[in-house]
C-alpha cells in the first residue's frame, strides 16, 4: 500500500488528497466488481454500456437484453450496496473503537446486531420474505429493540458509564444469541439456508429500495460523525481530559453512540451479519493515515466499502454459480491482510 | 492580586465529606503545592478547581465568576489540566496530542491556522519535546509524555495549570526538570500553577505556597517555612521527621529517620532541628 504523503499536520487539502486517492481506488474497484459473477460479461462492452448512460456517447451497447439486466439489476445495485454497507459498518467501527477506547469494539459490540439476527430469523420463520420490507423491517426493529435496551440498563443516559455501556451491550448481545440459537434449533431445514446466509452476511437480499433506506442512514450518520469528529479525537485521551479541554462529553457521546447504532442497524438488517469490517478497517485506516478522526472518517469510508466490494467479487465468484457468504470472504482475506500490515507498521 | 478564591467549599461522594469547610486565596503567578496523605482531598480539590464536580456548599471563583458559571469551552481557556496518568490506546503523535490543546479555541468545523501550529510549537519548546513532536506517544518513556501533556495544557494558553501528581513516576532527574519548567512558567509568564504532589522536598524547593491537607481540610497552608514543620509533618502524615534548613537555599529540608528515632537532648537539640 501506498502512502500519498507522510506531513504530520493535519490539513484540509491532506485529507482531500488522502481521500481523492481512496476515491480513485473505489471507482476502479466498483467497474472490475461488476464483472464478478456467473455470467461473464465483456469488459469492453460493460465499459461501452456504463458510459453509454452519459449523454455523450452516441450509440446503444453491445450487450444483450438479458445482460443488460444483469449488468444494471443485480451488478450495479449489489456493488452499491456492498459499498454503502462497508461505509457504514467502517464508520460504526470507528466510533465505537473511540467512544468506548477499546480497540476491540466493532459496530456490534452494543448488540445491535444480536437484536437484528433475532428479528431477521423471527421474520424468516414467520414466512415474511415475501413481504415487501418484511425481513429487513423486522430486523431493524430488533436492532432498534437491542439499542433501546442497551440504553436503559446503563442508566440516566447523561452520565452513562462507557464501562456499563458496554457491560450493557455484552448482556443484550449474549441474550440474542442465545435467543437465536434457540430459534436455530427449532427450525426447519428447508429454511436453515437463509439464516445461515443471513447469520454470515449476504449482500445479494437488498433491493432498489432497502438500498436507498441504508443509504439515507448512512449519509446522515456519517455527516454527524464528521461534524464530531474532533470532539472523538479527544475523547479518545479520556473523558475527563475531554471536559478539560471544554467538550461537552455528555451529549457528544450520545449523539455520536445513536448514530453509529443506528447506521450499523439499519446495513445490519438489510446484509445480514459481516463481521471483521467494522473491527478492521478502522485500524488498518489508523495504520496507514494515523489516528485522528478528521481524516479517520472518510479514509474508513471509502477504504471500507472498496474492501467489502472487493470481499463480495471475491464470496460471488470463487464457487461460481454457487455463491460464499460474504463474511467468510472478509475474516479470510482480511485477517492476513491485517497481520502483514500489524508486522510493518508495528 | 488574587485569581483564585475557594470559600467555604465542602464536598462529598457519598455520606462522608471528602473536603470540609475549606477556603483558599490563590494570587496570579504563584506556584502551589498541594500536598496531603492519599485520599487526604488533593485529587477532589483540583476536580473541584476545574469544574468536573461542583460542591455541594460554598463556591470556587476564578476571577470573581463561579466556576459552575463558566461555560466549559471557555473554563478551557482559563484553566488546564496536566491528568495523573493517561491509557494511550489509539496510535497518535505528539504533535497530535499538543494540538488538542487548541480545540477550546477553535471553532467546530475549524482546522488549525497558522497561529495555533505556532502555539503548539512553542508550548512544546517550553517543555523540550519539540525534538520529537512526529513520534508516537506509546513510545516514549513517562517523563516524556509527561512533558507532552503540559505541552498539550500550555497549547490551552491558560491562566492556570493544574497538575495532579506531576512526578510520581519520574526518577530524580526528571522531577527536577519538571519543577524547574513550572517555576520557570509561572516566573516569567506569570501561569498561577497548582501542582498536587507527594514530594515534601521539590515542593520545599521550587513552591511559593503549600497547602497541607489532612482530613478534607487545610492543616496549614503558607510559604515552606510555614507549613512545612516537623509538628505538621508529624500531625498529618504520622510520621516523625528532622526539618532543617536547607544549606544552600534555606528552605525546609526534610530528612526521614529511617528508624532512628531523634533522642530528645542529643545532638538535634542544638541547631539544625528546633521543635523536637
Amino acid at each position: 500500500m501506498i502512502l500519498p504523503d507522510s506531513e504530520s499536520h493535519l490539513t484540509l487539502s491532506r485529507i482531500a488528497r488522502v481521500s481523492f486517492f481512496l476515491a480513485a481506488v473505489l471507482a476502479a474497484v466498483f467497474v472490475l466488481a461488476l464483472f464478478a459473477g456467473p455470467a461473464s460479461l465483456s469488459f469492453s462492452s460493460v465499459l461501452h454500456e456504463l458510459f453509454s448512460v452519459f449523454p455523450f456517447s452516441g450509440n446503444g451497447g453491445a450487450l444483450s437484453e438479458s445482460e443488460r439486466a444483469i449488468l444494471f439489476s443485480i451488478r450495479i445495485p449489489r456493488v452499491i450496496f456492498a459499498g454503502i454497507v462497508g461505509v457504514s459498518l467502517s464508520c460504526s467501527g470507528v466510533v465505537f473503537q473511540g467512544l468506548l477506547r477499546n480497540p476491540l469494539a466493532d459496530p456490534y459490540v452494543l448488540g445491535v446486531s444480536g437484536g437484528a439476527a433475532a428479528g431477521a430469523i423471527i421474520a424468516i420463520l414467520c414466512d415474511f420474505d415475501s413481504v415487501a420490507f418484511g425481513v429487513p423491517l423486522v430486523a431493524f426493529a430488533g436492532a432498534v429493540a437491542s439499542i433501546l435496551l442497551v440504553w436503559g440498563l446503563s442508566g440516566p443516559t447523561a452520565r452513562m458509564k462507557m464501562e456499563r455501556v458496554l457491560l450493557s451491550g455484552v448482556i443484550v448481545n449474549a441474550f440474542f444469541s442465545a435467543l437465536i440459537m434457540f430459534l436455530v434449533s427449532v427450525i426447519g431445514s428447508d429454511r436453515i439456508h437463509n439464516v445461515f446466509f443471513w447469520l454470515m452476511g449476504d449482500l445479494g437480499m437488498a433491493q432498489g429500495r432497502d438500498i436507498m433506506f441504508a443509504a439515507l442512514f448512512m449519509l446522515a450518520g456519517f455527516i454527524v460523525m464528521i461534524f464530531y469528529a474532533r470532539d472523538l479525537n479527544v475523547l479518545l485521551t479520556g473523558e475527563d481530559a475531554a471536559l478539560q479541554l471544554g467538550i461537552h462529553v455528555g451529549a457528544t457521546r450520545m449523539i455520536l453512540l445513536l448514530s453509529a447504532s443506528l447506521v450499523t442497524g439499519a446495513a445490519v438488517s438489510m446484509s445480514g451479519i459481516i463481521g471483521f469490517v467494522g473491527l478492521m478497517v478502522p485500524h488498518i485506516v489508523r495504520m496507514l493515515f494515523g489516528s485522528d478522526n478528521r481524516l479517520l472518517f472518510p479514509a474508513s469510508a471509502l477504504f471500507g466499502a472498496s474492501f467489502l466490494i472487493i470481499a463480495d467479487a471475491i464470496a460471488r465468484s470463487i464457487l461460481a454459480p454457487s455463491e460464499l457468504p460474504v463474511g467468510v470472504i472478509t475474516a479470510l482475506c482480511g485477517a492476513p491482510y491485517f497481520a502483514y500490515l500489524m508486522k510493518r507498521f508495528k | 492580586m488574587e485569581i483564585l478564591k475557594i470559600e467555604g467549599v465542602s464536598f462529598r461522594y457519598d455520606a462522608e465529606w471528602i473536603l470540609k469547610d475549606i477556603s483558599l486565596t490563590i494570587g496570579r503567578g504563584e506556584l502551589w503545592g498541594i500536598l496531603g496523605p492519599n485520599g487526604s482531598g488533593k485529587t477532589t480539590l483540583l476536580n473541584l478547581i476545574d469544574g468536573i464536580i461542583s460542591p455541594q456548599k460554598g463556591a470556587i471563583k476564578i476571577e470573581g465568576i463561579a466556576v459552575g458559571k463558566i461555560q466549559r469551552r471557555n473554563l478551557a481557556k482559563l484553566i488546564a489540566v496536566v491528568p495523573q496518568e493517561t491509557a494511550w490506546i489509539f496510535p497518535l503523535t505528539v504533535e497530535e496530542v499538543v494540538l488538542m490543546g487548541r480545540t477550546p479555541h477553535l471553532g467546530r468545523c475549524e482546522f488549525e491556522s497558522k497561529q495555533d501550529f505556532d502555539v503548539a510549537r512553542s508550548a512544546m519548546e517550553a517543555t523540550d519535546v519539540l525534538g520529537f513532536s512526529s513520534r508516537l506517544i506509546q513510545s516514549l518513556s513517562g517523563g516524556e509524555r509527561q512533558r507532552v501533556l503540559i505541552a498539550r495544557a500550555l497549547a490551552q494558553q491558560p491562566k492556570m495549570l493544574l497538575l495532579d501528581e506531576p512526578t510520581s513516576s519520574l526518577d530524580i532527574a526528571h522531577q527536577i526538570r519538571i519543577f524547574e519548567l513550572l517555576r520557570r512558567l509561572s516566573e516569567e509568564s506569570g501561569l498561577t500553577v497548582l501542582a498536587a504532589t507527594h514530594d515534601m522536598n521539590l515542593a520545599s524547593l521550587y513552591c511559593n505556597r503549600i497547602a497541607l491537607l489532612h482530613k478534607g481540610d487545610f492543616y496549614s497552608n503558607g510559604t515552606p517555612e510555614e507549613a512545612l514543620t516537623q509538628k505538621s509533618i508529624r500531625d498529618v502524615y504520622g510520621v516523625d521527621t528532622v526539618v532543617d534548613r536547607h544549606p544552600l537555599t534555606g528552605l525546609p529540608r526534610i530528612s526521614l529517620l529511617g528508624g532512628h528515632s531523634p533522642k530528645r537532648g542529643s545532638r538535634w537539640k542544638s541547631g539544625a532541628a528546633p521543635h523536637l
